[in-house]
């Protein structure tokens, strides 16, 4: 066991943990935060998107020690206090999600997308590879376009 | 014990008996969890937590990894199916579909304990009465039988979305489209002459109309239709699909009516006319489990291919049609129409017949 220290959705966090335990495990098992899911643990389904200093990536491949001194942001992190992150309150307005499992993930990847490139086409959103079970893409989609446009 | 359960009166049963309690001495506790698909009637990791927990003395959370729940978890039964239909003067006078497969295990008894003892002790197959009492083919074709085969193997099986007729009413609007080729005639057209519905007729006209069926439209693609009856309820799916890369087909559209008599939240509906798409159409095409010397070769959503956003239509319009009687069921229901409508369309696109599934991977 290792201590590491991380920023975890703006506080200051550290944690005992082996080195190359996945952080995904840390955050959920040792942090309590489960909002990133686990779906594959190999970085194909994408459910445990999340971001490492802004960006998407995947909590499930990213060794615990690959994060310190760094930014995590979970799905618990995007909204300003109680004020919704636009591409949350745009979810809710396209009422996306069914068992939602998944959605968090979807989230943090459509922000990550819209960081990036604040207007993408239908072709730039086919670059989320993030798998949804219950078919709800129409609806990320619809998200999307109208998280750009507020 | 704590997990996600469609059947936790059952499974406080069962995992009473696995460890030697009496059942009312199990408490559990029904999680959030994500979406069922059919697996959730089950409860085999719940049970192996509590052998577990015994053994050790102590509390234990235990969770399958994908790859275990993949190649050691229950699927949906492959199924091999023969149908023929005698076609006279333009009529079919006889339509035959007999079907093999492995048999699906209702061990659960959909829930109750009442139930899951009976389906453990009763004389006939519960299979069979599930299958007699859920498909119908729904078309004047004269004298028109479906025969179940089904054989129990080493083999952890699970009901999926629409259980049976999410193989036998796929196949037989797959085949109403190849009589009505057959025949040379427009297959909407077809349908809507031998269907005794009027509600199903509906909402094929529906479909038609606002999906503009028989439009032109560019070599490699095509249009797909189909339609089903079920749970009181009745869907059309129309599809377009783009095969111009026979290795990556995509569904570039899809055009859905449903009638599920009473409608109570149109939105929850739509959605799930809009998601049965992309599970149909994943199935259909790309998704499938293979085994190779009785071992499942994919191990997780890197080889089995479930679509993503880029394997999905940008649109699906659902209509859904006016309240006109009691509530039907719609979270099954739109599987085998979705299903052969996207089959359909991949054959008209690229002329082939298609018979083995996933296509891409079959």
């Amino acid at each position: 066991m290792t201590s590491f220290t991380f920023t975890l959705n703006g506080r200051s966090t550290t944690v005992d943990a082996p080195a190359d335990e996945p952080l995904l495990w840390v955050l959920r098992d040792r942090l309590g935060v489960t909002g990133p899911k686990y779906g594959c643990g190999v970085g194909v389904c994408k459910a445990c998107t999340s971001h490492l200093d802004g960006a998407a990536f995947n909590p499930c491949i990213t060794p615990v020690s690959e994060c310190a001194g760094r930014a995590v942001t979970t799905i618990e992190g995007l909204a300003n206090g109680s004020t919704l992150h636009p591409v949350q309150q745009a979810w809710i307005d396209e009422d996306v999600a069914q068992c939602g499992f998944c959605q968090p993930g979807q989230i943090m990847a459509a922000v990550a997308l819209l960081r990036s490139n604040p207007t993408p086409s239908d072709a730039d959103i086919d670059a989320i590879d993030n798998v949804c079970r219950c078919g709800t893409y129409v609806r990320i989609r619809a998200a999307i376009h109208r998280a750009a446009s507020s | 014990v704590w997990f996600g359960s469609k059947s936790p009166i059952v499974a406080a049963q069962r995992i009473a008996d696995a460890i030697g309690l009496p059942a009312d001495r199990v408490t559990l506790h029904v999680v959030r969890s994500g979406g069922s698909f059919g697996h959730r009637l089950f409860f085999d990791a719940a049970v192996e937590a509590a052998q577990a927990s015994k053994v050790l003395g102590r509390p234990v959370k235990l969770m399958w990894t994908r790859n275990d729940d993949m190649r050691h978890g229950r699927m949906r039964p492959p199924s091999r199916h023969a149908v023929r239909a005698t076609l006279l003067l333009g009529n079919v006078v006889a339509y035959e579909h007999r079907q093999a497969s492995i048999e699906v295990d209702f061990d659960h008894g959909l829930g109750d304990a009442l139930t899951a003892t009976g389906a453990s002790l009763a004389s006939e197959p519960v299979t069979q009465g599930v299958y007699r009492l859920s498909q119908r083919v729904p078309y004047d074709f004269g004298v028109a039988t479906e025969l179940l085969n089904d054989v129990a193997l080493a083999f952890p099986t699970s009901s999926w979305r629409s259980i049976y007729s999410g193989q036998t009413s796929t196949v037989n609007e797959i085949v109403v489209d190849e009589i009505a080729r057959t025949l040379r005639v427009d297959p909407a057209a077809f349908r809507r002459s031998k269907l005794s519905s009027a509600r199903t007729k509906a909402v094929l006209d529906e479909v038609t109309r606002r999906g503009r069926w028989g439009r032109t439209m560019p070599a490699g693609t095509a249009q797909g239709l189909a339609v089903h009856e079920e749970y009181k309820s009745v869907v059309a799916f129309l599809v377009e699909i783009d095969c111009r890369d026979r290795a990556h087909p995509r569904v570039t559209k899809g055009v859905c009516a449903v009638d599920v008599g009473r409608p109570v939240n149109p939105r929850g509906l739509e959605a799930q006319m809009q998601g049965v798409l992309v599970d149909a159409l994943s199935m259909t095409l790309f998704a499938g489990v293979h085994i190779d010397n009785g071992a499942v070769r994919e191990g997780s959503y890197s080889d089995y291919h479930f679509a993503r956003m880029a394997q999905s239509p940008p649109t699906v319009d659902v209509t859904v049609m006016a309240p006109n009687g009691e509530p039907g069921g719609a979270g099954e229901l739109g599987f085998p129409a979705a299903a052969a409508a996207v089959a359909n369309a991949y054959a008209r696109a690229t002329g082939t017949t298609v018979s083995r599934f996933p296509i891409v991977s079959a």
